[in-house]
């Protein structure tokens, strides 16, 4: 009983050449499309949990907003050179603490600086992001979910009595047909490439966090075009 | 992209661009737009293309962009420009001219160009694309009940639109 309608339609839409849409320009404009949306993501969300992550160091470092800031003294009869406890945390990919025992899985890359070391794990297809330091780890640890990768910032407050430095881990699986990371520190200066190993990357830095200037991570692919940035 | 899929992708393009088009005409009745409402979901649809691929229902979903692309497109971009109506869609012959319309092609144009989008959307998708009525709630984002409604309302305004044409006995039939 519709057919007649289906007809009128068909008919309204005939016309003598076919709709070809210019394929190459169409491919390019999805690519951009693709990678602006990647970088957009990225950017976004790395900038909400910078925020949250530098509120978190400054109340940190303000020690409740009164007296000066300084780590309590030990008690009496306690030499203060002694060496302070390591402590190692894991959380998995999707922010959760990683099960018992994956300090110990696999190492996919890891980093080292006299606070500590952070390390990317791997075992049957789970992942583990480990940061070992002295001292006991802040409450300002977050972690960035993006496409395909997984960043991380796991700032602890150094073990010195000024407590005003945090140490900013920066790690997580490399997006595909990436091979490189250049990292820029907050604050300026030349780029410092992160160590990639076996798909995966990680970065670690000293800084008193600037939401001015932001630290940038720069993706690239091996012919050297940037893939993505993150803005810490 | 991968370069399979990226293939696919072209393939896909290269088969279903032409009859995408031909609905977002439908829904706007001018040929220029349908064209860019077509490239800029099949731009979309690049995007998100290996999901797609994995989830299934590539045709369903390509068609939902442009339904939902063309009929953005309709929504005025100022308050100074004024689409959509049934000035918006294009016409050759003369509206005087009963006989000439109803030999026209236009008619049917003519008479979508007096739905509301949504009304208008449901008779495409129902009786061009021939999608069931779930199919089409799911394109349109809406519950069946609603496409339904909105079709047989559709159809009621057709039959009073077309009544000196042939097209009386397709009305109340949305379900």
């Amino acid at each position: 009983m519709t057919q007649d309608l289906k007809t009128r339609l068909d008919e309204a839409t005939d016309r003598p050449t076919a709709f070809v849409p210019d394929l190459d320009h169409l491919l390019a404009a999805g690519r951009r499309r693709a990678r602006s949306h990647f970088a957009v993501t990225i950017a976004g969300t790395v900038a909400a949990v910078a925020v949250a992550a530098t509120a978190g160091a400054i109340a940190l470092n303000q020690g409740g907003g009164s007296g000066p800031n300084v780590l309590p003294a030990p008690p009496a009869g306690q030499a203060t050179s002694a060496t302070p406890t390591t402590t190692t945390r894991c959380l998995d990919e999707a922010g959760q603490p990683s099960p018992k025992g994956a300090d110990k899985w696999e190492s996919m890359v890891t980093v080292k600086d006299k606070y500590g070391s952070s390390t990317v794990r791997r075992s049957a297809g789970q992942l583990a992001f480990c940061s070992e330091f002295s001292g006991k780890p802040t409450i300002v640890t977050q972690q960035v979910m993006l496409p395909r990768s997984s960043v991380w910032l796991m700032s602890v407050c150094r073990t010195d009595p000024s407590c005003t430095d945090i140490v900013t881990v920066f790690m997580g699986r490399l997006p595909a047909n990436a091979v490189r990371v250049a990292v820029t520190p907050a604050g300026g200066g030349k780029p410092v490439d992160a160590t990639t190993r076996k798909g995966f990357f990680a970065y670690r830095w000293i800084d008193v966090p600037d939401l001015s200037r932001p630290a940038t991570a720069r993706i690239y692919d091996s012919a050297g075009r940037e893939l993505g940035h993150y803005r810490v | 992209m991968k370069t399979s899929a990226e293939s696919e992708y072209v393939e896909f393009v290269t088969h279903h661009a032409d009859r995408l088009c031909r609905t977002a005409y439908l829904l706007c009745g001018d040929w220029r737009r349908a064209e860019d409402a077509t490239q800029e979901a099949l731009i979309r649809l690049y995007r998100v293309w290996p999901r797609i691929q994995r989830k299934g229902g590539i045709g369903a979903y390509a068609r939902k962009v442009v339904v939902s692309t063309t009929l953005d497109g309709l929504r005025p971009r100022s308050s100074r420009e004024v689409v959509g109506g049934s000035t918006y869609f294009t016409a050759t012959a003369d509206p005087d001219d009963r006989i000439a319309l109803a030999e026209s092609r236009l008619v049917i144009v003519r008479a979508l160009a007096q739905l509301p989008p949504r009304q208008r959307a449901c008779v495409v998708l129902r009786y061009f694309d021939e999608l069931s009525v779930d199919e089409t709630a799911a394109a349109l984002g809406c519950r069946p009940g609603t496409v339904k409604s909105q079709t047989t309302r559709a159809l009621e305004r057709l039959r009073a639109e077309l009544a000196p044409s042939t097209l009386s006995d397709f009305a109340g039939h949305g379900g």
